[in-house]
């Protein structure tokens, strides 16, 4: 696959390079607000879609190593749709466009990847927000239990016994994962 | 599930059980998929949070940057449906508080710029004399809905007519107009655009609705670079003339 030349903006994202994050606004901003604002959005609507379809993308750069294959406004745009419809499914709405369009303009692949790279995000958002309803002791525990340092020293840290460490970090999983578990009944 | 629960889950991707509950746990992994399903996403869970829950300096700055540049590129606060009108630059309002005749008429400007970009960019479909054709049957019908301004009826028929028949220029050429008045700039760029560089007859009217995509978005400069393909000899030059002088 070859990576389009648009990459650079996915580095300076990569980086919060300045004029490169400028240069995304100003070239781009104005295509999403247009779109989000012609399908029953607000200006707000335009600029939350936009800025969290920016952060995910530093994140799919950052742990998933995003390559583009496709012009950074055709992802970019495609992403943000994403997020539209995922919004309007939940308010009932029905989607505004037909996915064959989409899939015509950049290939299925670069479609594909999109679609994966909403789920991945929308899934880690979900967790994040699942794990900030967890009481205080419990996010300490797990913070520190998931950096990879020995369990032994994290347990002498926070001045329990190693045992009660392993324990109570079971418990405040099973804990995040049923918060998980019920969000999607 | 009714055997084991979350902490079993845990215990087995964190390696906790004993050969025989572990023996015991992966039979049953196997004849119950959701079983598999809940260790597949706790798994996701600790890559996630492994990954995510250190605190990301450059993260948290672009957020802050991003958090600015919203501010100026979007008008936050603004919670009903935008009217599609071009916004006026937040940098104008203190020179339109020193001046109020000069405000005037710059808070009447982006209705009427609107107004007069929806005037140059109309136009009519040409209808498809041949018969028999699958491309011209269905861009006989998308003619209809565009001449009727249903463009997002005819979007979805001149896109099955493009696909039908990749060299028709004619079907691309309406699908970036019909694109561009549903809002979907992005389809109409990469439609007017492959107008444009395979040198077809509708080339200049192409290089000219790309300028309305731009010239909508107030991108000035990308207006006028597209404006520029149009060689001043070329029927399209008038209404290029009328875009270029509406963005003074």
């Amino acid at each position: 696959m070859a990576i389009h030349p648009d990459q650079r903006f996915i580095g300076g994202l990569l980086a919060n390079d300045g004029p490169t994050v400028d240069e995304i606004y100003r070239k781009y901003a104005g295509t999403i607000r247009n779109f989000i604002c012609k399908n029953g959005g607000s200006e707000d609507d335009a600029a939350d879609i936009f800025q969290e379809a920016l952060i995910d993308l530093y994140n799919q750069a950052r742990y998933k190593d995003l390559q583009l294959s496709c012009p950074f406004e055709a992802f970019l745009l495609l992403v943000c749709k994403r997020k539209w419809y995922t919004i309007q499914k939940k308010k009932g709405l029905h989607r505004v466009t037909n996915s064959t369009e989409e899939v015509s303009l950049v290939g299925e692949d670069v479609f594909a990847r999109a679609e994966q790279l909403a789920a991945e995000e929308s899934r880690a958002r979900l967790f994040l927000e699942q794990f900030a309803r967890l009481a205080d002791k419990c996010k300490e525990i797990l913070t520190l239990s998931l950096t990879g340092e020995a369990q032994e020293k994290i347990a002498e840290r926070l001045g329990v016994t190693y045992g009660y460490l392993r324990k109570k970090k079971s418990e405040c999983m099973a804990t995040l994962l049923s918060y998980i578990q019920a969000q999607k009944l | 599930m009714a055997t084991y629960d979350n902490q079993w889950i845990i215990r087995y991707v964190d390696d906790e059980l004993s050969p025989e509950e572990l023996g015991a746990f992966e039979a049953a992994m196997h004849t119950d998929p959701q079983l598999a399903a809940q260790v597949a996403e706790y798994r996701e869970l600790k890559a996630i949070l492994q990954e995510r829950l250190p605190e990301d300096q450059i993260r948290q700055a672009l957020k802050q940057r991003t958090t600015q540049l919203n501010k100026l590129y979007f008008e936050p606060g603004t919670s009903k449906p935008a009217t599609g009108r071009v916004r006026m630059l937040r940098w104008l309002a203190p020179v339109a508080a020193a001046a109020c005749i000069l405000a005037a008429t710059v808070l009447l400007w982006p209705s009427d710029y609107n107004h007069k970009l929806d005037q140059l960019g109309q136009t009519e479909m040409i209808g498809v004399t041949e018969r028999g054709v699958q491309t011209d049957s269905l861009l006989q019908e998308a003619a209809v809905y565009f001449n009727q301004k249903q463009f997002d009826k005819a979007l979805p028929l001149l896109n099955g007519a493009v696909v039908a028949d990749t060299s028709s220029q004619l079907a691309l050429f309406y699908l970036g107009i019909a694109a561009w008045h549903t809002g979907d700039v992005v389809l109409a760029r990469s439609s007017l655009t492959q107008v444009y560089d395979r040198g077809s007859v509708m080339k200049n009217d192409a290089a000219f609705y790309m300028a309305l995509t731009y010239a909508q978005e107030k991108n000035k400069r990308m207006a006028l670079d597209w404006l520029r393909k149009i060689p001043t000899m070329a029927p399209e030059h008038l209404k290029s003339n009328e875009l270029e002088n509406l963005m003074k």
